[in-house]
C-alpha cells in the first residue's frame, strides 16, 4: 500500500523530489504547505499536488498524511522534524538537519517518543554508485584505506539566497561541504581530529571551507567546498594498492567509478538510478516494515559533531578534537 | 662571452643522475668531465658506462679538480647542505637535488657561503624549468581562471624497498621530504608563502612519514591542501581553483604529456626536457649570463615551510609563519 506524503516548504529542491514521488508506486504525494494560502494553491495547481495548506501547522494536522518531507532553510529542520514528530508522522529532512548536535539529538529523541522514523536525506547515499563504492573498498579493491579526497562547490552570489544567509544557517560547508563530510565518514568512520579554514564572504557566510579531518588508523581526508567556486564534485579514495575516483560522487547523474592501480585504470560502470526516488522508498519501505532506514540517529548525529567541530576550528584556528 | 661548456662534475651515483646525464648530453651548455663516489670502483665503472672523463673515489677528490667548474649534488638529502658547502668553498657553483634542506638556518648558512664564494647555489626542482609551468603560471596570472581560491595536489607512490635512503630517517628522507616539497613548491609558486601551516603524518616503521597530509593558507585566504605518501600508488596532480575556472595539470613534475586542462578544454604544451633547462639556467647564470631561476629566497622559504609542517605535524598544532 502506498504512504501517503506531504511536503513541508515550496523550495527549489523540491523540482528534483516531486517527480520522483510520483514516479514512484510506493509513493502518493498528497499535499504541500507553504506559509501562504495563495503560495500553496499555485504550487499545488502547478505540480498537481491534490490538497494545499496555508501553513506547515495544517498539513501536519492533516490525519491522511503518513510522511512529510522537510525542505525549510537549515534553522527550521529540527524545529520542524519534531513537530511533525509530535503530530504522528515519519519524517524525511533535508540534509544537513543541523550543525548543532544538541538539536538533532532532541529531533531523535521526539521520534523515538512518538515511535515514528526520522531519517536525514542525503540522496547520494541511496545512489547505487555509492553502494558500489563502499563494497569495492570493503573488499580490497584499493587495499587498506589510507587518504580520502572531495570537493564540491559552484557559484552563486545573491546575497538574498537563502544558501548565503548567516539567519538561516546558509554556507558552503551547510550546504555542499556537507556531503565531503558525509563521505569521507562513510569510508573512513568517525574523525578524532578535524581542522578547517574558512573564507567569509560579503553575507557573513563561509563562501570557501577547507578541511583535513584525521581518523583513526592514520587516515586522513581533505576536502574543501564553496559557493563562489566553479562546478566541482569529485571524490577519491586512495588505498594502498589503488584508487577509486568519482567524477559525480554527489548528484550521481552519469554514475561511474574508477579504479586506479599501478597497473592500469578500469571503468567500473554502475547503472544509473534516481537518488531522490530511493530515499522516498526506502523511508516508505521502512514506514511499512518492509527495509531499514538507511541513515538513522547515529549518522546523523555523527554528522552534526563533526560540522560543528569544523565550525569550531574555522572559528578558533584550533585543531578540534572529538571522542570516540 | 665565455660560451664555452661549463665542466660539471657529478657528486654521487644516485638513480636521479641518469635524467641529468641525459640533459647534459642534449646540451652544448654543460660537459659532464667528472664523477665522484665513496669507492673508486664505484666510480670507476660508472665514468665507463656514462662515458664520463675522470671518476674520483672521494666527493673530496673531486672537488679539489681545479678543471670541475660546477657540480651537481644528487646526495641523500641530510648531505645536501654539508656537501653544497664543502664545495662552493672549494670554489665550484652547485645545483643541489631538491629539497636543499629541512633546517632554514642551514640552507641560510649554504647560502652566505655561496654569497661569500661568489658562487652560484641552485636548489634543483627540475619541473620549475619546464614550459608547462610556465604555461601554468602564466595561465593564473592572466585571469582566466578568476582570483585564486584554492590549490590541491597530491604527489605519491609506492616505495617498498626498507633499505631505501627515503626512507632513513638519519638521512633526512621522508614523504614530505621527498614528494611533497614538491606540492609545497607548487603552491608557493602560485600563491605566495603561506601564513599557516597544518600538517598530519604518519611515520612507518623505519621512522620516516610515509606519509603526508597538509593545510597551508596563503595571503588572501587561498587555501592550498597536498598529500603524499610512500604508501600508496602512484598519483600526482595539481589543480588550481580560481572564482571562475579551475585548471587542473596532470603531470606537474614529471611533465609526461605536457598540458593543462581549463573546464574541460585541453591546452597543450611543447615537450621539452626539464633536466636540460634547469642544466642551460644554471650554466647561463654561472657564466653570468642571465639570473638562476631558483635562488636564496626560494629555496630558504621552502625549506621554512617544511620545518613548519613538520613541526605541526610533531606539536599537533597549526603553525604560523
Amino acid at each position: 500500500m502506498t504512504v501517503k506524503w506531504g511536503i513541508l516548504s515550496t523550495a527549489h529542491i523540491n523540482r528534483l523530489v516531486i517527480p520522483r514521488a510520483r514516479a514512484s508506486n510506493k509513493i502518493d504525494l498528497i499535499a504541500v504547505a507553504s506559509r501562504e494560502q495563495q503560495r500553496a494553491d499555485d504550487y499545488a495547481r502547478e505540480w498537481g499536488i491534490e490538497r494545499s495548506y496555508g501553513s506547515y501547522e495544517a498539513l501536519l494536522d492533516d490525519g491522511d498524511i503518513e510522511a512529510v518531507y522537510i525542505s525549510l532553510p537549515n534553522t527550521l529542520h529540527c524545529e520542524w522534524s519534531i513537530r511533525a514528530l509530535e503530530a504522528g508522522k515519519h519524517v524525511l529532512c533535508e540534509k544537513p538537519m543541523s550543525r548543532h548536535t544538541g538539536d538533532v539529538e532532541a529531533a531523535f529523541d521526539a521520534a523515538e517518543r512518538s515511535g515514528r522514523i526520522l531519517t536525514e536525506a542525503f540522496m547520494y547515499r541511496h545512489n547505487p554508485q555509492t553502494k558500489r563504492l563502499v563494497q569495492l573498498a570493503e573488499t580490497g579493491a584499493i587495499g587498506e584505506l589510507r587518504v580520502v579526497r572531495s570537493c564540491f562547490s559552484y557559484s552563486l552570489y545573491d546575497p538574498e539566497n537563502i544558501r548565503l544567509r548567516t539567519d538561516v544557517e546558509g554556507g558552503s560547508l551547510m550546504d555542499v561541504g556537507c556531503y565531503c563530510v558525509s563521505g569521507s565518514r562513510l569510508l573512513a568512520g568517525e574523525p578524532d581530529e578535524v581542522y578547517a579554514r574558512q573564507l567569509l564572504g560579503s553575507t557573513g557566510t563561509d563562501w570557501v571551507f577547507t578541511a583535513t579531518m584525521s581518523f583513526p588508523g592514520g587516515v586522513f581526508a581533505q576536502f574543501d567546498c564553496g559557493t563562489c567556486l566553479p562546478d566541482r564534485d569529485e571524490l577519491e579514495a586512495i588505498g594502498t594498492e589503488g584508487s577509486l575516483f568519482l567524477d559525480d560522487p554527489w548528484h550521481c547523474i552519469k554514475p561511474v567509478i574508477e579504479l586506479r592501480r599501478d597497473d592500469g585504470v578500469e571503468q567500473i560502470e554502475v547503472e544509473p538510478a534516481d537518488s531522490y526516488q530511493l530515499e522516498l522508498e526506502n523511508l516508505s519501505d521502512a514506514i511499512r516494515g518492509d527495509a531499514e532506514p538507511l541513515l538513522g540517529r547515529g549518522d546523523a548525529v555523527a554528522q552534526a559533531q563533526v560540522l560543528d567541530a569544523l565550525y569550531r576550528s574555522a572559528a578558533t584556528g584550533a585543531v578540534v578534537g572529538l571522542e570516540p | 662571452m665565455d660560451d664555452s661548456p661549463v665542466r660539471l662534475g657529478v657528486i654521487s651515483t644516485a638513480r636521479i643522475n641518469e635524467a641529468i646525464l641525459e640533459g647534459a648530453r642534449a646540451s652544448d651548455r654543460v660537459d659532464v668531465v667528472a664523477v665522484a663516489s665513496r669507492e673508486l670502483t664505484r666510480a670507476t665503472r660508472y665514468a665507463v658506462e656514462h662515458g664520463i672523463d675522470r671518476p674520483y673515489g672521494s666527493y673530496e677528490a673531486l672537488l679539489a679538480d681545479p678543471d670541475v667548474e660546477a657540480v651537481y649534488i644528487s646526495l641523500p638529502n641530510s648531505l645536501h647542505v654539508e656537501w653544497s658547502i664543502r664545495a662552493l668553498e672549494a670554489g665550484k657553483h652547485v645545483l643541489c637535488e631538491k629539497p636543499l634542506g629541512r633546517r632554514p638556518a642551514e640552507v641560510e648558512r649554504a647560502f652566505d657561503v655561496a654569497e661569500h664564494a661568489g658562487r652560484l647555489l641552485m636548489e634543483a626542482f627540475m619541473y620549475r624549468h619546464h614550459l608547462q609551468t610556465h604555461a601554468l603560471l602564466e595561465l593564473v596570472a592572466s585571469g582566466r581562471i578568476g582570483v585564486l581560491r584554492q590549490i590541491r595536489s597530491a604527489f605519491s607512490f609506492r616505495l617498498d624497498n626498507p633499505g631505501d635512503v627515503r626512507l632513513r630517517p638519519e638521512l633526512d628522507g621522508g614523504a614530505l621530504m621527498d614528494l611533497g616539497c614538491y606540492c609545497i613548491s607548487g603552491a608557493r609558486l602560485l600563491a605566495g608563502e603561506p601564513l599557516l601551516v597544518f600538517g598530519r603524518q604518519v611515520i612507518g616503521e623505519t621512522g620516516v612519514d610515509v606519509r603526508f597530509t597538509a593545510l597551508m593558507e596563503f595571503p588572501g585566504r587561498v587555501i592550498a591542501e597536498f598529500d603524499c605518501g610512500f604508501d600508496m600508488p602512484y598519483r600526482s596532480g595539481l589543480e588550481a581553483v580560481g572564482a571562475e575556472a579551475s585548471v587542473y595539470v596532470p603531470s606537474p613534475v614529471t611533465c609526461r604529456d605536457p598540458h593543462l586542462e581549463v573546464d574541460g578544454e585541453r591546452i597543450d604544451v611543447p615537450d621539452a626536457d626539464r633536466y636540460q633547462l634547469q642544466l642551460e639556467n644554471f650554466a647561463a647564470a654561472a657564466r653570468g649570463e642571465t639570473e638562476p631561476l631558483l635562488g636564496r629566497a626560494d629555496a630558504v622559504a621552502q625549506a621554512r615551510v617544511i620545518d613548519a609542517l613538520y613541526r605541526s605535524s610533531e606539536t599537533g598544532n597549526a603553525v604560523a609563519l
